[in-house]
């Protein structure tokens, strides 16, 4: 056991963690936002540690067990809180925000504990970890400063706590007179330098910022870089374009060369090959030759048709690439996320194609709330889960379609507060009319997620082939049959499609079908490799030829690898351009399906959360229905939770009883380590480094049971450490376990109390 | 365990009872030398019996002639005293061959070292040379003069000092000779009551009239006494633990130079003859850990002033066997 804390190491341990918290709430403050509110915050939790500390100092010493409880649950709240937001709103909170303030609350709970001094090391390690995990993440000067303040805080208590590990050694002609004076001029001499340094001349300045090390430039590139020497390329400062980062609401209506999804996908796949025709030239007469005066119609297709044979696109590598912005849309909400952007119905074996637009019902009716937000009334269905909200931006894509999720609900695009802007691109989709979405707008959505247990119990009518679906040929049929065998049909189906694909394939981007191919699904079938779109083909026309209603649907995926942990979002580039597949369920809804290995759909933790409450709700109803028993229940957990070392302690003595039986140098040592038990039940375990008479021994003059407790060191000497022909020592000698009863029946938990000012330093 | 409480041990058989006598005899004689040092005869007395060298470290007039005129008288062998000047040779400490016109043949005369206790005053004044000379004798227990090698007394047990203070004028101890100690005590100043009841015996105490106190040990008991600690039980986990704290003196950060093989091997037989002082035939992690400051104090190179919290850490890092 160790002596308390001197007051100078607790309070700049104190000191440390309010640093560290300082830091954590200007890394974790949204930007823009003033920084009055998280100082106030920061100011309530460290006066919270403070008072704890006080209060621990009052009446906690001793209470280990307490505080220990008090830290873990003060360090889970935040993890909990993050739980019940996605819960309840929707809208998650960054997992490293979460653990940040998880570590945060650890931090304060440690350095208000910190009168054990094991429990400041830890407090100052914690808010060590805490300020340089914060101040990596936050902006600005603050941080810097915040920074600063802990190095100097952490230089004193270094300082102190040497001071402190000295303690044993005065009287032995180490010096007695506190260093603070020492570490006052050394601080001084710091600040002095820093102070010329900040005010002073600019050229001292200067000279001083010539003897660090520069950044200077590297072959390394970091496109969500910020400050340094030069930007990132998704990067770019919102005064030289429109297309900065950031979620402000903009009325910019700029139009730029943007690309559409059309370009991005001709950039990504290559451009859909054209089968070559063989025109034969007929020569006419005269007379059936009819001169046209007016330019021939021009064929605009582009996003009508999507063509599942293209001829991919050969990268140079070390050619660098033309530097600019390049994200097309950045998302604020759990990722990964599907954002669709077209759906494609028909599908002749080649090409996917539109079809015409759909007489949709739903319809699109202004909500009352804080803006002008949209709900799609879409009917409501067991298959869905919770709800995820998300705010996306339109950078750099050009599209009248609104970047959304599936199953989207709600949504709301900056002030429009006009439904006759809206329209629909597809059913589910919704699309501006007659203009694209202009760029820096942010489109804020809510959308269902599924649920997979409520899928599963949906009943999937019998269906016919639709009139889309074509016949599969032998590979494709062959390959559906073993994916399905067995499998019920319905929602299991479509998984076991979904699961055979992603097991059976590999995705490879450079394995496109070839320039004659006339049926890219048997071409994949046969290959068992190639890219997304075809994984999305042949998914769904395997579900079509199931009986299931599938389409194709293109768009944006944004990926968990591309968050930006700065900015809080995550950028969508080019290169995140994706196909996928979605299923229509009975009620009409179409649910998003993942056949690519290497996307994922979210997860159902909106869903397992609303379980979770489910499961809770049904216990609730269950302990009402039987309340006699559950508050004998209740009640015994109590006793046994208020009671625990008094068990603890009598099943041990249980258990020490049964095994008296043996030789009796093994019943000593089990009765010593019955005592030990006894010992540690009130907190006075013996450290590993201290002996049994080192350590109980000034116990036992001090009591008049004391040579119970002699006789018994004596035993225990001879058990551990005597030759096993030497006698037992007296006066015990005769019948060891009879000692032994004496000891056990003597030295209950009580008499290996100890005051805590008389805890042994050491040895 | 204190001093008392050995004192009051009871040996273990017929063997281990007249072995406790001598003890007690050996003992008392010392504690009627060294009025209020009990700590210190005991640790002095395992030091003697497990054929160790004792260096002192103190100040003048606390005793250390005295402690070892008394031990000298109580071992029944003969004392000898070297007070060590930078012109002190070699040949002063071991002895050396003159011609005998009589017999026309070189004689051996025998220097202090065939004593079988031999006091060397302030050690660290004497020269390299002498001081090698001297180390051969303790390390070997033999005296080597002009290629003939001569064996000392078989209990030969050397009590050095030196002045912590004065260090003007000295040729600090090497390591390697620094190991050849067993164990470093300080006497230290005696209690009040001690030092008043010194007072009170001194009063017409004339030195012509003491009489010379009679041997407590007969011929050869000492040497069995040895015997009887090198047999004393050390168990495997003792063992382990002994081990154990050893690696951890060479890896702790203020300690410049670990505790050799030799070394262990004497804090081993120290926790023997402590362990026998207590009247056991075992040893105990008590007896590794009540020999451990004055025999690690000798031979670890720590930094100035850290050595308690060097032990303290070390004894605290390693796990006692308990189970």
């Amino acid at each position: 056991m160790t002596a308390e804390e001197p007051l100078g190491v607790r309070a700049t341990t104190l000191a440390m963690a309010a640093v560290a918290t300082t830091t954590t709430a200007l890394a974790i403050a949204e930007p823009g936002v003033s920084p009055a509110r998280p100082l106030a915050a920061v100011a309530a939790w460290t006066a919270a540690a403070i008072a704890a500390h006080a209060w621990i100092g009052r009446h906690g010493k001793g209470r280990s067990a307490t505080t220990a409880a008090l830290l873990a649950t003060s360090s889970l709240v935040p993890v909990a809180v993050a739980a019940a937001r996605v819960a309840w709103t929707g809208r998650a909170t960054p997992l490293e925000q979460a653990l940040l303030c998880s570590l945060r609350n650890l931090a304060l709970g440690l350095a208000a504990a910190s009168h054990e001094p094991a429990a400041g090391r830890l407090a100052a390690l914690a808010s060590l970890f805490l300020v340089l995990a914060s101040a990596s993440i936050a902006d600005g000067p603050a941080a810097a400063w915040a920074l600063g303040a802990f190095a100097i805080l952490g230089g004193v208590w270094l300082a102190l706590a040497y001071w402190r590990g000295l303690r044993p050694m005065r009287g032995e002609g180490a010096p007695r007179r506190s260093p603070a004076g020492h570490l006052a001029g050394a601080f001084a001499l710091v600040g002095l330098a820093v102070a010329v340094t900040a005010v002073g001349p600019t050229r001292a300045a200067v000279a001083l910022a010539g003897l660090f090390p520069s950044s200077g430039g590297t072959d390394w590139n970091d496109p969500d870089a910020r400050g340094g020497v030069g930007d990132g390329d998704d990067e770019v400062k919102g005064a030289e374009n429109p297309q900065s980062i950031g979620f402000a609401d903009s009325d910019a209506y700029l139009d730029t060369d943007r690309p559409s999804l059309y370009d991005a996908f001709n950039d990504m796949y290559g451009e859909p090959s054209k089968p070559k025709k063989s025109e034969r030239m007929v020569a006419l007469s005269n007379p059936n030759v009819v001169e046209q005066r007016e330019r021939p119609a021009e064929n605009l297709r582009a996003n009508r048709q999507f063509s599942a044979v293209r001829r991919g696109v050969a990268r140079r590598p070390g050619r660098p690439a033309h530097r600019e912005a390049e994200a097309l849309l950045y998302v604020d909400g759990p990722t990964p996320l599907h954002i669709g952007l077209a759906a494609y119905d028909r599908f002749d074996g080649r090409d996917w194609s539109e079809a015409a637009r759909p007489n949709i019902r739903v319809a699109i009716e202004p909500e009352r709330r804080a803006g002008p937000w949209f709900r799609i009334g879409a009917p409501d269905s067991r298959a869905l889960g919770g709800v995820a909200a998300h705010r996306i931006k339109v950078a750099a894509l050009d599209s009248a379609a609104l970047p959304a999720p599936p199953l989207l609900r709600a949504f709301r695009m900056g002030e429009v507060d006009r439904v006759d802007f809206f329209g629909w691109a597809a059913d589910g989709m919704i699309a501006m009319e007659g203009r694209t979405i202009p760029s820096s707008t942010v489109v804020e959505t809510e959308s269902a997620a599924p649920d997979p247990d409520g899928l599963a119990s949906l009943d999937f009518p019998p269906r016919v082939l639709d009139a889309d679906a074509r016949p599969l040929g032998p590979a494709a049929s062959a390959w559906l049959d073993a994916m399905t065998r067995g499998t019920p049909p319905g929602w299991a189906r479509v998984e076991a499609i979904v699961r055979g694909l992603r097991r059976d394939a590999a995705p490879d981007p450079k394995a496109v079908a070839p320039d004659d191919c006339g049926d890219v699904v048997e071409h994949f079938a046969a290959a068992r490799r190639g890219p997304d779109y075809l994984f999305a083909t042949a998914c769904a026309a395997m579900l079509r030829s199931s009986g299931h209603s599938a389409r194709l649907v293109t768009g944006l995926y944004a990926a968990p690898s591309r968050y930006d942990a700065k900015t809080r979002h995550t950028p969508v580039r080019r290169e995140d351009v994706h196909t996928w597949v979605e299923v229509r369920i009975p009620c009409g809804l179409w649910i998003p399906v993942e056949p690519t290995p290497g996307y994922e759909l979210p997860g159902p933790s909106p869903a397992a959360l609303a379980g979770i409450w489910a499961a809770f709700r049904s216990a609730a109803g269950r302990v009402a229905g039987r309340p006699v028993a559950c508050a004998t229940l209740a009640a015994l957990a109590l006793l046994a939770v208020r009671f625990r070392r008094e068990a603890a302690d009598a099943l041990a003595t249980l258990a020490w009883r049964a095994s008296l039986r043996g030789p009796s140098r093994r019943g000593v040592i089990r009765t010593v380590a019955l005592l030990e038990l006894r010992a540690r039940l009130v907190d006075a375990a013996r450290p590993p480094g201290e002996s049994l008479r080192s350590w109980y021994g000034p116990l036992a003059p001090a009591a008049d049971v004391g040579r119970d407790l002699e006789s018994l060191l004596a035993l225990a000497e001879w058990s551990l450490y005597a030759p096993p022909d030497a006698d037992a020592p007296s006066p015990a000698g005769s019948d060891p376990i009879a000692a032994c009863r004496r000891a056990v029946r003597a030295w209950k938990r009580a008499r290996f109390r100890r005051p805590s000012g008389n805890m042994k330093e050491s040895t | 365990m204190t001093a008392s409480a050995m004192a009051n041990a009871s040996p273990n058989g017929a063997a281990v009872d007249e072995a406790g006598e001598a003890v007690a005899g050996l003992r008392s004689a010392l504690n009627a030398a060294l009025r209020g040092k009990a700590d210190v005869v005991e640790l002095v007395l395992a030091c003697l019996l497990a054929r160790g060298h004792l260096l002192l470290e103190d100040m003048p007039g606390l005793g250390k002639t005295t402690l070892a005129k008394a031990l000298a008288a109580a071992v029944g062998g003969r004392f000898a005293r070297v007070q060590c000047t930078p012109d002190l040779l070699p040949g002063d400490v071991t002895g050396f061959r003159v011609y005998d016109p009589k017999t026309r043949e070189f004689e051996f005369l025998p220097g202090p070292v065939f004593a079988d206790v031999l006091l060397a005053d302030e050690i660290n004044r004497a020269t390299p040379r002498t001081q090698s000379a001297l180390l051969e004798a303790m390390a070997e227990r033999q005296a080597t003069v002009d290629s003939v090698r001569h064996k000392l007394s078989d209990g030969f047990f050397v009590i050095a000092t030196q002045n912590p203070v004065d260090q003007h004028g000295t040729y600090p101890l090497p390591e390697a000779q620094l190991d050849r100690f067993a164990v470093k005590l300080s006497i230290g100043y005696p209690g009040r009551d001690d030092e008043r009841a010194m007072l009170e015996a001194a009063v017409g105490d004339v030195e012509d009239d003491r009489e010379p106190p009679e041997p407590t040990l007969g011929p050869g008991r000492l040497r069995s006494l040895q015997d009887a600690v090198a047999r004393t039980t050390v168990a495997p986990t003792v063992r382990d633990y002994l081990v154990d704290l050893g690696r951890a003196t060479r890896s702790h950060r203020q300690v410049a130079l670990g505790l050799s093989p030799r070394g262990l091997l004497i804090w081993q037989r120290m926790a023997q003859a402590r362990a026998f002082l207590a009247g056991r035939g075992y040893v105990t992690p008590d007896d590794v850990r009540d020999v451990a400051g004055p025999t690690l104090d000798v031979r670890l190179d720590v930094e100035p002033g850290a050595a308690r919290r060097v032990l303290v850490d070390v004894l605290a890092s390693v796990p006692v066997p308990a189970r």
